[in-house]
């Protein structure tokens, strides 16, 4: 190969570089539209109104002077149908003076004390 | 007298432009700027709605009431006359014109209870709604308080209420 | 074999020529200056690509969501008072975040005065205290429009087609207020000396057990009295026409032992007279800050009574201003926000 005259060639590796960065320069601007998809995504995960209901439930029940055992029946219908259809932990207990509530769906854990 | 000395680094400047060029043209024609309409954006918004319209359904209009949403479950019995209000005013909430009913979003409800005797957990789909092919959902959930005997046998129970939305 | 002989060979094959004397050839710069003219042309184009690009103005769907939660479900807060930090409509400077919710506890239920003092901000203060965290500045136009009747409210530029989106369905809770039918029981038929009061019972609306939407805080909500149907026949006993003669509110201690007058309140703006000569109607409104609701106030003497002396007239009685004789409307509404 002595003969090959390999001046100029870098004069086409520059070109060439330069294609490969507006290569990199493509993928990047590409990308930045997935941008959306991954928000929204996680607000999809976020149970935030899942957690909303509950607490609006557990004051219902306050307002209606539910205690005892109505509180605990209603309890039990909370935790059984969440684990059922959602998949989630849901544990509210009630005391003399407070109400716990302690939720868990695998991604997110909450857990409230309420003081009567 | 011509030949081809002197042509080496023209050549190889031509290609390298005509490489860059090419290139070029093609990032600029692959790529989208704008965010397209990615279906996790709108299946958000749609559930943020059907969420709110739930909620707003749930919430009590008078002092140590209870909302709407404990009415409709309590007045259910056999016939399918009392759920239709149920519908009616979830498809006026999620009305893009307040008022107005829309008719691209069609909505199907089915109320879970727990049957206290063997903790099992039983379903029951409400009558009225639109009916579900399979299409692509989003879910929304609401849990109510009521007394109506159909759903066990304890005086004051809470039952789940799952409504499916999808737009046409 | 000479070096000049050499040099004749290298020459040929090898064009640029190897010594120092600095002189490129002209196929050298023909090449050179065709690759960087189209070097610059490729970047121009290039840059073009990225301006607009800055992760700011990707994802609006997102700012207008977290806008959207923070107005619907956040209460707001202001440095203004510390011991109601989240009373921001009556601190006009000293607001730290918009927020309509009337309490955490029940997101989207708005607070009518948070709405009207929200919708009647200017877009620079909006824009700081509600969606800039940060120092890029969106366009924004927020509508709240109500289910039935009256127009939408706009508040912020005309939205172009493409923006990011939000929608949040909401319920406005209106200030408390009460009608009292004067031909109904208890003011008709009561046997009494013409006067009757309103009681404005502190340890009544006060419950911090009651955690419920519809919660009565006479001082910053205002209390608002209305007194219809007076010339009602069952009344008129001892003569024909039935005239205020005076108004007045009083506060009591809880033993109903001590009492601290605060003035009479017939007099506009407080006591409306619908027509002096035979009235039919009265309307006393306080607005927020009447300083017999105020916490002090109301530590020391809980019981306020607002009471109504007729002459020529047979009411009597006390009714209590509490949550199951008073109206709070919740009205249903649409808010949506645009950002761009």
């Amino acid at each position: 190969m002595e003969g090959m005259n390999d001046d100029g060639q870098w004069i086409i590796l520059m070109g060439f570089l330069v294609c490969i960065g507006l290569f990199f320069l493509a993928v990047v601007v590409n990308e930045s539209t997935i941008v959306g998809r991954t928000t929204a995504e996680s607000v999809l995960d976020f149970s935030k109104s899942d957690i909303q209901d509950i607490r609006g439930q557990v004051f219902e029940w306050k307002n209606l002077g539910m205690t005892g055992s109505e509180l605990a029946n209603s309890s039990t219908d909370l935790s059984r149908l969440a684990m059922y259809r959602q998949g989630a932990r849901i544990n509210i207990t009630a005391d003399l003076n407070k109400i716990t509530i302690h939720y868990n769906n695998g991604v997110t854990e909450y857990d409230e004390k309420i003081f009567l | 007298m011509v030949n081809e000395a002197g042509q080496l680094y023209t050549i190889e400047a031509i290609s390298a432009g005509i490489l860059m060029l090419v290139t070029a043209y093609l990032v600029l024609s692959t790529t989208n700027l704008y965010t397209p309409g990615d279906r996790h954006i709108n299946d958000m918004q749609l559930k943020q709605i059907g969420n709110d319209a739930l909620a707003m359904m749930d919430a009590p209009d008078t002092y140590g009431g209870t909302g709407n949403l404990s009415r409709y479950l309590n007045s259910i019995d056999e016939s399918e006359v009392s759920v239709a209000p149920l519908y009616a005013e979830l498809h006026n909430s999620l009305a893009k014109t307040p008022g107005v009913t829309p008719d691209n979003l069609k909505v199907n409800g089915t109320v879970y209870w727990r049957d206290p005797s063997d903790n099992s957990v039983m379903s029951r789909t409400l009558e009225g709604g639109d009916i579900y092919h399979r299409e692509n959902t989003v879910t929304v959930h609401r849990w109510v308080l009521t007394n109506n005997s159909a759903f066990g046998d304890n005086p004051t129970k809470t039952v789940l209420l799952e409504v499916r939305i999808w737009r046409v | 074999m000479t070096d000049d002989n050499i040099v004749m060979h290298c020459r040929e094959s090898r064009p640029l020529i190897f010594n120092d004397s600095g002189a490129l050839s002209i196929d050298f710069i023909a090449g050179f200056t065709i690759f960087m003219i189209v070097f610059i042309i490729v970047i121009t184009m290039i840059s073009g690509l990225l301006i607009g690009l800055q992760s700011k103005t990707i994802d609006y769907d997102a700012v207008a969501y977290r806008t959207g939660v923070i107005l619907a479900e956040d209460p707001g807060l202001t440095s203004g008072d510390p011991y109601n930090p989240t009373r921001w409509e009556y601190y006009d400077d000293e607001i730290v975040r918009f927020g309509l919710a009337s309490s955490r506890d029940y997101p989207n239920i708005l607070s009518k005065r948070k709405v009207d003092s929200f919708f009647n901000q200017s877009v620079p203060a909006i824009q700081q205290k509600t969606m800039m965290y940060g120092d890029y500045t969106y366009f924004f136009n927020i509508t709240l429009e109500k289910s039935f009747g009256s127009s939408p409210m706009p508040v912020g530029d005309t939205y172009p087609m493409k923006s990011g989106f939000a929608r949040r369905i909401i319920k406005i809770k209106e200030p408390s207020s009460m009608y009292i039918n004067a031909s109904d029981p208890p003011l008709a038929g009561a046997g009494g000396d013409g006067s009757f009061s309103v009681l404005v019972d502190a340890s009544i609306l006060y419950d911090q057990n009651a955690r419920t939407p519809l919660v009565i805080d006479p001082y910053f909500d205002g209390v608002s009295i209305h007194i219809e149907n007076i010339d009602g026949t069952l009344n008129l006993s001892k003569g024909p026409i039935i005239r205020l003669t005076s108004a007045e509110v009083i506060g009591y201690n809880a033993e109903d032992t001590i009492q601290n007058p605060y003035g009479s309140i017939i007099n506009y703006p407080w006591t409306v007279q619908t027509d002096p000569g035979n009235i039919k109607k009265i309307s006393t409104t306080f607005a927020p800050g009447y300083p017999a609701f105020s916490s002090l106030n109301l530590s020391v003497f809980p019981k306020v009574y607002i009471k109504y002396i007729f002459s020529n007239s047979t009411f009597g009685g006390t009714i209590v201003y509490d949550q199951y004789n008073v109206t709070q409307p919740l009205i249903p509404a649409v808010m949506e926000v645009r950002v761009w």
